[in-house]
């Protein structure tokens, strides 16, 4: 009898223990992953995310080989440069160290070369700057014509390619939206629905957003020039023309210069991560491919990541809704906007990355798919980034 | 139960040679399980960390030696007894982090106001596989060993 009870009281633990499970897995939200990676080239690091929709691709997942011969003789030096753009930007280079002296002279040269570089986009490309080339932009009067530097030259040329490219859903001119929403300010967010800007604003900086394409880009003897559209909204009396902020595209336009200065320089391992949003991956001297890891865009823990794979030799950029971003009666107000609505985009896309292509285009590419809805994304990966390995999140709810 | 099946059991007490083989094989499970686990990451004791605000190490501590104020401007220690030393680090304006060290060998932030507090919420540095970092404070612990590079990288 004694034996009896207690095999049942064995069980019934047992029993509640696997019940406890049972609901706590309930509980635990349900996320979704799209993809065009091939089954087993990834990893998936959390039971609360499912692979719900798999595109097929010709991508693929690159080798180890590459590493050092020697690795037990390298170093790595690195050094992170903050408030560019305003995001942090970190290089870090292994080299081979049997020759210390002239091996640390060579990285701290690249080093410092690598914070000229970015101090200059940083003057031509930063809203922050008073007389960078896009404050001097977003300072000018509609239909001016404005002589910018050949870096602005650059960067404002590919945004208009890759606004065209993704038929608007990048689009650099929604800069009075994400003032309005209190981003990018030193203002505050709001904290009540009162606080949130009418829609009759909103609509307002979405058409004055929706003449990007006006914009007239041209070099002319060895100058070159922007042409601010002409078109101007006015709202309660005060006339508006447009802004931009070339922020994100200029970070993964950075990565692919300091990419570049790698290759020139020699450096065949190390990383340069700008702002965690663009990073470009070389060979890692000991393992040959990098481990990247996925955030978690509803992570419990700073750092939790839901996913792995490796990179070696390519950029990865990506987009989240939870790096700058408040809630108001349970809806989610994030820094990425959508051009199509003006408004914070919330069509269930929590994160996107793109790994392949240059940095600049994925910066674009990344901010493009979190506006452009599960269905549109899909389609778009699936004519348009069939050379690229893309990965986005979904919340179903 | 008959006498008979009664010998028997007690026949079959003690191991057989096929028990052992079930027992050696749980064992080597249990000892790959445990070498994959650990072996795979850099768990060696923490030997010092260094505080860094912006590039620069305003403070030092060796679990060996103790510790080495670097920029007293940043560095404020509020207590240090026999089994912990707390410190202010002033990070500019009236911004702060409250780092606490156990001489025991770990370290962790206790406090910030930097808002997002992903700081705080570092589980405390007890080998040299990690750093704490205060993004909005630009302030970082880092391990006397940490490799600078180690192949993982985080988007």
């Amino acid at each position: 009898m004694k034996k009896l009870f207690l095999a049942f009281a064995v069980i019934f633990s047992f029993a509640a223990i696997f019940a406890g499970c049972v609901e706590k897995e309930d509980n635990k939200p349900e996320y979704e992953i799209y993809t065009n990676m091939s089954e087993g080239s990834y990893e998936l690091l959390l039971d609360n995310y499912k692979v719900a929709g798999a595109v097929a691709s010709e991508t693929t997942v690159p080798d180890s080989g590459g590493a050092a011969e020697n690795p037990s003789a390298y170093k790595s030096m690195g050094r992170t440069f903050y408030y560019i753009m305003t995001a942090d930007a970190t290089i870090v280079v292994s080299e081979d160290f049997t020759d210390e002296n002239a091996a640390e002279a060579k990285c701290e040269e690249f080093i410092g070369s690598v914070k000229d570089k970015l101090e200059e986009v940083n003057a031509s490309l930063s809203i922050g700057v008073e007389h960078s080339a896009v404050s001097l932009f977003n300072a000018a009067d509609a239909g001016e014509v404005i002589e910018i530097d050949e870096t602005a030259y650059e960067v404002f040329t590919l945004a208009e390619q890759m606004y065209k490219f993704t038929d608007g859903y990048y689009n650099p001119a929604v800069y009075y939206s994400v003032e309005a929403y209190g981003f990018n300010t030193n203002g505050g967010v709001p904290e009540s629905a009162a606080q949130l800007p009418a829609d009759g604003t909103i609509e307002k900086f979405k058409q004055l957003s929706s003449h990007f394409g006006d914009i007239l880009i041209y070099e002319d003897e060895g100058k070159y020039y922007v042409k601010k559209p002409a078109a101007t909204v006015e709202i309660d009396g005060t006339v508006y023309s447009m802004k931009i902020d070339l922020g994100g595209i200029g970070k993964g336009y950075t990565v692919d210069l300091v990419n570049a200065m790698l290759d020139e320089s020699g450096f065949k391992y190390g990383y340069f991560d700008f702002g965690s949003s663009s990073i470009v991956c070389k060979t890692h001297f000991k393992m040959g491919a990098y481990e990247l890891g996925f955030k978690n865009p509803r992570g419990s823990y700073f750092g939790e990541q839901f996913l792995k794979t490796k990179i070696k030799n390519e950029c990865v950029s990506t987009s989240a809704d939870d790096v700058k971003y408040y809630e108001i009666d349970g809806v989610r107000y994030c820094h990425v906007i959508d051009p199509m609505t003006g408004k914070p985009v919330n069509k269930g896309i929590m994160s996107a990355t793109v790994i392949g292509g240059t940095a600049a285009e994925g910066d674009a590419l990344t901010t493009a798919l979190m506006a452009m809805g599960k269905d549109n994304a899909l389609k778009f990966i699936e004519t348009k980034l069939t050379d690229r390995r893309v990965v986005f999140t979904y919340d179903n709810n | 139960m008959s006498l008979k099946k009664i010998e028997q059991v007690k026949a079959d007490k003690g191991f057989k040679l096929s028990d052992l083989f079930v027992y050696a094989a749980i064992v080597t499970l249990v000892v790959v399980l445990f070498i994959v686990i650990f072996a795979t990451r850099d768990d060696s004791p923490l030997k010092g960390i260094r505080i860094y605000v912006k590039n620069e190490i305003v403070y030092e501590y060796d679990f060996g030696d103790g510790q080495r104020m670097l920029n007293g401007n940043y560095t404020e220690v509020i207590s240090n007894d026999e089994k912990t030393v707390v410190l202010k680090i002033n990070t500019g304006g009236n911004d702060y982090n409250i780092v606490q060290i156990d001489k025991e060998g770990s370290v962790k932030v206790t406090e910030a106001n930097c808002g997002k507090n992903d700081c705080v919420y570092t589980p405390e540095l007890k080998n040299s596989g990690g750093v704490i970092y205060c993004s909005p404070h630009r302030m970082k612990i880092v391990p006397f060993d940490y490799a600078l590079d180690d192949g993982n990288i985080i988007i």
